[in-house]
């Protein structure tokens, strides 16, 4: 099992690493470091940026909304999930809805919450979680819809309490839902974040994106860009797939 | 005491049971036979309170505990939290049931680690560690061999002769119903009734 898990790494490794050489050697075709600079270039433009610019100001002021808006996203979504997906007469009302907010236009959900909330911390947030919470419905409602009824069952005859039956009982089942909807919602909102932060905010890596494309600077694009990538990649190995794991140890039968 | 006065209980238009009654006593094992799709496990839920939809009265106490067909466990929780998650026993209290079943050493485990015949061990230990006044078994030994069900059986009936429980368990086998029941009543007709 491990030998397999190291080939798969070397595998992603060197996959990552031709990614870099297939750049690299394109810059160097192209060889006009404000059009396309290599990663070396880039690299050393995050590091500058990281030491005596604004770098980690920008990024925490992103990453802040990112998990202002996943954490709104996620709960609302887990609650409309569920009860659309245990309650048919309600799902039959509510699907209507779902299916318009899951075909509008993010840009559209941002535009409109700016003009009628104004270019304000909640205008963004809001903006970010309403065209999320339709996706996060969706998945949890299809979880839902697979629940054991029997386990529903077996809790109500041994009166076990409400929360309990909800931590123990109905969220397990629901995980491989919630796992999935937690990472691709990370996936999306942090790129919905960024239009957000590019259209009306002060502040973050967006903000950073929209000052350097009125100077026509490519590397620094670049570089506030793939200076977040790398930190949602971190927090995607370090958080969400070592929690995943954890959540389905039980499976290995 | 358990008792059940049922007028009828219908599934929509169809009607699935007859009138009906039954009544278990204390330390009492009643063995519920019948053909497949007669309404067994209908009549099971009635008396066990998941089912309230249905014309007429029931009697029965508030500590109730069941063995389902499958053995519906949290398979995300270990063997103990099992018990005491479920149950709100003590750690303690739990490792004496485990232990009772022959399921001591394996608190750590995830049911889905153990073989089918030691789930539905837990699944018994589950109901019995509740001491309950009333003991529902829905084919409590359905897909085990031979081998496994008499050593269920027997742990059944030691675990039973030890408490003085109200119990109504569903069969298709006459040799399981001879075995652990105290009484047997058959199921038949449409819509079911007593025989």
């Amino acid at each position: 099992m491990s030998r397999l898990k190291a080939k798969d790494t070397s595998v992603r490794l060197i996959s990552l690493a031709l990614l870099l050489l297939g750049w690299a050697g394109l810059a160097f075709l192209i060889d006009d470091t404000q059009v396309l600079p290599g990663p070396i270039v880039v690299a050393g433009l995050i590091a500058s940026e990281a030491v005596n610019g604004p770098l980690f100001q920008h990024m925490g002021a992103t990453l802040l909304r990112v998990l202002a808006a996943f954490t709104l996203a996620m709960s609302y979504g887990l609650v409309f999930g569920l009860v659309m997906g245990r309650a048919k007469k309600v799902d039959r009302w509510l699907d209507p809805w779902l299916v318009i907010f899951l075909n509008l236009p993010a840009l559209v959900t941002i535009v409109l919450c700016y003009l009628w909330i104004g270019l304000t911390e909640v205008a963004a947030v809001l903006a970010v979680a309403i065209n999320k919470i339709p996706m996060v419905t969706t998945m949890i409602r299809e979880g839902a819809r697979a629940l054991d009824p029997e386990l529903d069952d077996m809790a109500q005859i041994y009166r076990m309490p409400l929360g309990a039956r909800a931590r123990h009982v109905l969220l397990p089942q629901l995980s491989p839902q919630i796992a999935a909807s937690a990472r691709t919602g990370t996936a999306l909102i942090w790129k919905i974040v960024l239009v957000v932060e590019f259209l009306g905010r002060s502040n973050g890596i967006g903000f950073q994106i929209h000052l350097y494309f009125q100077l026509f600077d490519v590397p620094m694009v670049l570089a506030y860009s793939l200076a977040f990538v790398m930190v949602m990649l971190l927090i995607e190995l370090v958080i969400l797939q070592p929690w995943e794991v954890r959540a389905n140890r039980w499976r290995r039968g | 005491m358990i008792s059940v006065d049922l007028k009828s209980k219908s599934f929509g238009s169809v009607q699935i049971l007859g009138e009906i009654k039954l009544s278990v006593s204390a330390g009492e094992c009643v063995a519920l036979l019948g053909p497949s799709g007669i309404g067994k496990t209908t009549l099971l839920r009635i008396m066990s309170g998941l089912d309230s939809d249905f014309a007429g009265h029931l009697t029965k106490p508030n500590r109730i505990a069941m063995v389902f067909q499958e053995p519906t466990l949290l398979n995300w929780r270990t063997v103990l939290q099992n018990l005491t998650l479920v149950t709100g026993i003590s750690t303690d209290k739990a490792r004496n049931a485990l232990s009772e079943v022959g399921l001591a050493g394996k608190e750590a485990l995830y049911p889905l680690q153990l073989s089918l015949g030691q789930r539905r061990r837990l699944s018994l230990a589950r109901a019995f560690v509740t001491d309950p006044d009333f003991l529902i078994m829905d084919e409590p030994f359905v897909s085990l061999d031979a081998e496994r069900i008499e050593e269920m059986m027997e742990l059944t009936q030691k675990l039973l002769n030890k408490r003085k429980i109200a119990s109504l368990f569903v069969t298709h086998s006459q040799e399981e119903a001879s075995m652990l029941a105290t009484r047997i009543q058959h199921l038949r007709g449409s819509p079911a009734t007593l025989a």
